[in-house]
């Protein structure tokens, strides 16, 4: 079987991993944190300014684009970055690619300065930088699992999360003290957006090595196939959970507006509880994956989930919300996607040989995209017709209903 | 070698810092080049002679603090405002003002301002008063404004029209988009953009409320009223409401509503709290003086895009006119006078500048549109019942 042999190969530790002692997480995974900070500062400044920008500045009513844009944007980049995955692995150029998808939204910060007014732009703009990340994630991960030694993998994820939260958390702050010294401003929030992307794409070049191609080890053996990876219980296991979690899980802008709602806040927050999500998110991501590596990456993956649901439950039971229980919400939120964004990549990543992991990973992450792209319109429309209270119950319910398939699954597949 | 690359990374940054700091102080000079163009402006402003009679009583300052024209002398602060205006001006009672949002580019950006319709010449700046839209009729003003800050708060804000004293705020949900005072000054509605409301997040709903000028309170939102169509109620989960305009009795009102695709024109009954539909493809409509025509903007989809054309609908005939305006607007229309209404557009297609202009169209629809007032949003001719009402609101 495949799988048992990746195992054991991963195991033995591969070259790379070798020269880095066994606790210390590799200035690679290190350098590729240091490009999503950078990266991430770059696109929240904008992100966090665009709504106001195209109303306030460019005096154009946004109500006249609506859902579809989003779904089939949606579908469009989850293929493409099915194929730069597949395309990284085939010639073995994970750096390359990555550097594409961050270039592009790089490029993407220069044409928000040159093309003004016309909001179907900006909307391209916003696209093509949603392409962008599109095409990097897949590729950076694989570079971190590539860089990292089999038992860190959990670890090295965390840490790159944790450094990427900061970013997002960093952006908005960037952003407010521009135009708070320079009023209206914002081509100067654009440019400086630019400088901070060129900067990670920088370090992305300068501080990761190429990938070797085929690694050592597998030097003499021909690459597994892809059928052999698609034909992995495990692989397929973990796919399936990611996709079906994600399906069942309610999307963060629909869980803010009930806390919104619950609590009273004024829409002017609504960054705030995002906001408070990374915080979160950036605190406990390490001691999640430390948690993980240690005993059990599953656990921690089901966990998180487990932590999601008594969210929901919350949310289904409280009628109006104080701060601290705002807070507390949040920080919920947080966790969840401590203990399941990274350590799911770190699972699959232990599963996945080496000349697949581009495109192994990229099939995962795409999974869990669609299944989250297709529980918002689930959930829009329940919202719709019976109601948030009564659609955070059902998602709740199907979620328990997940994790009891996704535990079984695991438990079925696992290898250790 | 790594420390080679260490060195590139840094020197990176340095560049990188150069540069943005090269824009900044581009963008810093920019401003204050405008800055200055304005107080070249304002000197102009403060030799012309309306404002001569005014530079007398320097006692009523204290009811105007915040009222100067950038460029006079710090020695006499409210040289322009209002009040003393006011012993000369209640002889004449036709003259109205009109007040905007500045768009220039300055240090004025953003403030409200206004100027006498009968002499155009004379630009008065609100320092108190930033607001990203604004309105005025009856004696009292509403303005919209965003406290930018990491987290962008917006509120809104009851003035008075004579001395800019707010009586009363409160926060709003969202981005300003429209705001109306009714002649009489008793009713304000605005709406804002709510945002989070939808699957994406570039899908947006809308607020729509009435407000009590005299509590600044929120007596309405449109979204609890009882709309009905050919007789039945509809009533739908993505009902949005925008852009009232009151009847001058300020018990009706009509408005916008948009469902399942439509933009329907409805006429509300604020007591009966109740609308009725009346006509379709109508946003953002403006009533005009004599509640017999709306003005409003019309959605095209031409390939693929949406636009606004201006249209002139007959209440009594459901006729409409098309307005010799070409260009798509995407505003509330301001009624000047009974033939021609005001719009904002942009002052620089290609979006470099925020600035706009407002522009004139006669609803004849014979002659073309005319550029009325440069770096100008949000236009309101604040019309009174009659003069002297206008005067006794604001005492």
């Amino acid at each position: 079987m495949y799988p048992l042999e990746w195992i054991e190969k991963l195991k033995l530790g591969r070259p790379q991993a070798a020269p880095f002692p066994p606790r210390a997480i590799s200035p690679v995974v290190l350098s590729l944190g240091l490009t999503s900070l950078l990266t991430d500062i770059s696109s929240e400044m904008v992100n966090s300014l665009l709504p106001a920008y195209v109303v306030l500045h460019l005096h154009l009513s946004p109500l006249q684009f609506g859902v579809i844009d989003g779904l089939y944007n949606g579908f469009a980049i989850a293929l493409l970055s099915l194929a730069a995955g597949f395309l990284a692995d085939r010639v073995s150029r994970q750096k390359e690619v990555a550097l594409g998808g961050y270039g592009i939204s790089a490029l993407c910060k220069l044409l928000l300065l040159a093309v003004g007014t016309t909001y179907g732009w900006i909307l391209c703009v916003v696209g093509l930088d949603r392409l962008g990340k599109g095409i990097r994630a897949a590729p950076r991960d694989a570079l971190i699992s590539l860089n990292t030694p089999a038992h860190a993998f959990a670890r090295a994820f965390s840490v790159h999360r944790a450094m990427d939260a900061c970013g997002s958390l960093l952006g908005p702050i960037v952003a407010f003290v521009l135009l708070a010294t320079l009023p209206g401003a914002f081509d100067a929030v654009w440019v400086a957006s630019f400088v901070f992307a060129v900067l990670g794409v920088a370090a992305l070049w300068l501080f990761v090595p190429p990938s070797t191609p085929r690694g050592a080890s597998s030097a003499t053996a021909p690459a597994p196939p892809l059928a052999a990876l698609l034909r992995s219980r495990r692989f397929l296991a973990l796919a399936g959970c990611g996709s079906l979690l994600a399906l069942t899980t309610v999307s963060d802008g629909f869980v803010y507006l009930m806390l919104q709602e619950k609590s009273g806040l004024a829409a002017g927050y609504f960054p705030l509880l995002y906001v408070a999500t990374a915080t979160g998110y950036m605190v406990f991501s390490i001691p999640a994956g430390r948690l993980a590596d240690r005993t059990g990456r599953a656990a921690v993956f089901l966990g998180g989930y487990a932590i999601l649901i008594l969210l929901y439950a919350v949310l289904f039971w409280l009628e109006g919300a104080t701060t601290p229980m705002l807070v507390g919400c949040l920080l919920l939120l947080g966790v969840y996607y401590a203990a399941t964004e990274g350590v799911l990549m770190a699972m699959a990543s232990a599963t996945i040989p080496p000349e697949r992991r581009t495109g192994g990973i990229a099939i995962v992450a795409t999974g869990i995209g669609l299944g989250k792209l297709f529980s918002s319109v689930l959930f829009g429309t329940l919202w719709q017709a019976i109601g948030p209270q009564k659609s955070v119950l059902v998602f709740a319910i199907a979620m328990g209903l997940a994790l009891l398939v996704a535990f079984h699954w695991l438990r079925a597949t696992d290898e250790s | 070698m790594n420390r080679k690359r260490a060195i590139v990374f840094v020197s990176l940054c340095v560049v990188g810092v150069a540069v943005t700091s090269a824009y900044l102080l581009h963008v810093k000079r920019r401003l204050a080049h405008a800055d200055a163009i304005a107080a070249g402006e304002s000197t102009s402003v403060a030799r012309t002679p309306v404002d001569a009679p005014v530079a007398s009583p320097p006692t009523p300052g204290a009811a105007t603090p915040d009222q100067t024209t950038r460029a006079q002398p710090a020695g006499a602060p409210a040289a322009t405002a209002a009040v003393p205006e006011a012993s000369p001006q209640v002889a004449r009672p036709e003259t109205r003002r009109l007040f905007y949002r500045h768009t220039g580019v300055d240090g004025h950006y953003g403030q409200v301002a206004w100027l006498d319709l009968a002499d155009r010449s004379v630009i008065h700046y609100v320092d108190s008063l930033r607001c990203e839209v604004v309105y005025v009729a009856g004696g009292h003003g509403i303005c919209l404004s965003a406290d930018r800050g990491v987290f962008t708060t917006y509120a809104a804000s009851l003035f008075d029209a004579r001395d800019f004293k707010v009586s009363g705020s409160f926060e709003l949900k969202g981005i300003p988009s429209r705001a109306r005072v009714s002649i009489d000054g008793s009713l304000a509605a605005l709406t804002v953009f709510v945002s989070g409301h939808g699957y994406t997040t570039l899908d947006f709903s809308t607020q729509t409320l009435l407000i009590d000028v005299a509590s600044g309170k929120a007596v309405a939102d449109l979204e609890e009223f009882e709309v009905r169509r050919d007789g039945a109620v509809i009533k739908a989960a993505d009902f949005n409401f925008w852009g009232v305009t009151f009847t001058p009795d300020a018990r009706e009102f009509y408005a916008t509503l948009s469902t399942a695709g439509n933009h329907f024109l409805v006429r509300g009954d604020i007591a009966g709290r109740s609308a009725t539909v009346i006509h379709e493809n109508v946003e953002c409509p403006s009533l005009s003086p004599d509640a017999r025509h709306v003005a409003y903007k019309k959605r095209f989809n031409v390939n693929g895009r949406i636009g606004w054309q201006l249209y002139v609908l007959e209440l009594a005939t459901g006729r409409e006119i098309a307005l010799s305006e070409k260009r798509s607007i995407d505003d509330q229309l301001e009624w000047l006078d009974a033939r021609q209404v005001l719009y904002s557009v942009p002052s620089a297609e290609d979006g470099s500048s925020p600035s706009t202009d407002v522009w004139s169209a006669n609803i004849d629809a014979r002659s073309p549109p005319r550029l009325f007032l440069r770096s100008a949003y949000s236009p309101a001719a604040a019309r009174c019942k009659s003069a002297a009402a206008c005067t006794a609101a604001a005492r």
